[in-house]
């Protein structure tokens, strides 16, 4: 039987702050493990929390770029259990298990989703600051292992209603929040290295109208292809159950990767089990108006607005906006070949076609190039003034992003520059005619395609260096004879 | 108020505090006089009462995001019973939350 797919998701998105939420250890990736702690991270007793005042800020940003009401008296809460990867013995997290204590910092937000044949309207129910957990490990010696490096790293969860009715749409969504955190400059996006992880309520039901069905939590998807497959496979799953007359059970499933299925994690606590409290020891997060608007004010641009500049303000195709303002990265690195004087079409041909191409031959990210945005723009001057033409410029850019030498370097390591000098180039005319009578005749004769012949031998006779438009001008007069 | 002996053992599994079996119905009648006293709280008609999030109502200043001097990996793990190579170690918990 079908049934009709739902899906809501929750991302948690790691702040790109230099410290912790509550200390000032560092947040690191892939360090030695416990280099970063401190009394507060490792739950002293005595200690107390102090919040990062930048983690609240780009919560806030976040909060304002998806719409959302920015709460005034945002309410820190307990969020009690026991296991060793919070040597606490809780989360300071923003949900409550009671409605009075729920005061996440933005509620109330939505996202458009446009594109690829997807039109849905999207609520973001909230957004809320907490603490991540530390790392555990199992698989060494006997005992469990564990690394307080994370532990109090700063989180927002993003979290939608159960609004996504295909795999498409939520796998869109991730895309879009993905590309707003990295704009934003609030999370580094990294799905590898955990720091925007998603996890996934997926129920089914009868059909549209139906009420929704009973949802299950997945967990441990940390790329876009596993998102896609995990759900997929759940869905395959829970159709099996309802064609059977069998019931979902509510509990959370981790996707395994190499078996490629979901297996139960628990079933999920109730919600009482966490008794959520509100933290004693900190007072209500007081975010002022003037705060919010302060925030507002330096928003960076959006890739909405920047894609739209692009082809309002640049006349850039539609096509070529969305596609280098995919990537913040991407759209920073143009950027930068038009700060360094190029126009706007010249650097989105040379983006389009040979920066792309490298980036999709090496598999490199666009940071990882060895040569930058200024080399583009290097290479259009010469182009300009002449010093080399357009075959020679392909060449040369290969070249470039081989060795990541400057236009310059290569141009006179290799002696490539251009040649105009009329009398050089009717060296190369005579030299070709003497060696090709018979084409010679035939051109006389009437056979004028032999033009293009003659062209392409006069080029060949100086390496490519002859500026096509003087060896045209020059051959002409000399076929004449 | 009834509290049933169950729900004082699995709340003192979740709180990892120990009752004596022998200590059950003593507990129970303590905690059940508790929530007596908060039933006795609830009938009163606070509407008009705006919540209290917390009873320190002053603002309390946001820290600046710069790194301070973590504790020396030494002295951290120095507080555990245990430890391998950087790691505390503890008990094998695996899947036993």
């Amino acid at each position: 039987m079908a049934y009709s797919l739902v899906i809501g998701l929750e991302v948690h998105a790691q702040l790109s702050t230099r410290t912790k939420l509550f200390c000032g250890c560092e947040r690191s990736f892939g360090e030695e493990p416990n280099m970063h702690t401190c009394p507060v991270c490792l739950g002293m007793p005595g200690t107390l929390p102090v919040p990062n005042a930048q983690a609240v800020e780009y919560a806030i940003r976040l909060g304002l770029a998806l719409g959302c009401r920015i709460d005034p008296n945002a309410l820190f809460t307990r969020k009690n259990y026991f296991y060793p990867d919070l040597p606490k013995g809780y989360q300071i997290t923003q949900t409550g298990g009671m409605p009075i204590y729920d005061r996440p910092i933005c509620v109330g937000g939505h996202m458009h989703l446009v594109g690829e044949g997807v039109d849905r309207h999207i609520e973001i129910v909230r957004i809320h600051m907490e603490e991540d957990a530390g790392k555990l490990i199992h698989d060494r010696g006997p005992d469990s292992l564990f690394d307080a490096n994370r532990c109090g790293t700063p989180l927002c969860e993003v979290v939608t209603g159960p609004d996504m009715r295909s795999i498409p749409e939520a796998i869109l969504y991730l895309q879009r929040l993905k590309q707003i955190v990295e704009y934003l400059g609030v999370c580094d996006g990294n799905m590898e290295e955990g720091n925007f992880r998603c996890d996934a309520n997926v129920s089914l039901r009868k059909d549209d109208n139906a009420p929704l069905g009973t949802r299950v939590e997945l967990k441990n998807m940390n790329s876009f292809s596993n998102i896609e497959k995990a759900i997929q496979i759940e869905i395959i799953r829970q159709a099996e159950i309802l064609d059977n007359g069998g019931h979902i059970v509510q509990e959370t499933r981790a996707y395994d990767v190499a078996r490629g299925t979901t297996r139960s994690l628990r079933s999920k606590e109730d919600a009482h089990d966490y008794r959520y409290f509100p933290e004693p020891d900190l007072v209500p997060l007081q975010v002022s108006e003037a705060m919010v608007e302060c925030v507002r004010s330096q928003m960076p641009e959006l890739p909405e607005a920047r894609a739209r500049r692009y082809v309002d303000v640049l006349g850039l195709p539609e096509y070529d906006a969305r596609v280098i303002t995919a990537d913040k990265a991407l759209a920073d690195w143009y950027e930068g070949i038009l700060a360094a004087g190029t126009s706007p079409k010249q650097a989105s041909n040379w983006f389009m076609g040979d920066v792309l191409r490298v980036l999709k031959e090496t598999g490199k990210s666009i940071q990882d190039l060895p040569f930058g945005p200024g080399h583009i723009a290097a290479l259009v001057v010469r182009i300009e003034d002449k010093t080399i033409n357009g075959k020679i410029a392909k060449d040369l850019f290969s070249e470039m992003a081989q060795s990541g030498k400057t236009p310059d370097q290569i141009i006179d390591e290799k002696g490539l520059r251009q040649v105009t000098d009329t009398g050089a180039i009717d060296v190369a005319i005579a030299a070709v005619l003497t060696a090709n009578p018979k084409e010679l005749e035939g051109f006389r004769a009437g056979k004028d395609k032999l033009f293009g012949f003659f062209v392409g031998q006069v080029m060949k006779e100086t390496k490519g260096k002859a500026n096509p438009a003087v060896v045209n001008e020059l051959l002409k007069k000399a076929l004449a004879g | 108020m009834e509290l049933t002996e169950d729900t004082v053992r699995k709340l003192a599994l979740l709180s990892r505090l120990h009752v004596e079996e022998s200590d059950l119905p003593r507990v129970a009648g303590q905690l059940a006089h508790v929530l007596e006293h908060m039933e006795e709280i609830s009938k009163l008609d606070l509407s008009d009462v705006p919540p209290m999030m917390h009873p320190d109502s002053g603002e309390r200043p946001l820290r600046a995001d710069i790194p301070h001097q973590s504790l020396d990996r030494d002295v951290a793990l120095s507080n555990a019973p245990k430890s391998y190579e950087g790691f505390f170690a503890i008990p094998k918990v695996i899947g036993a939350a």
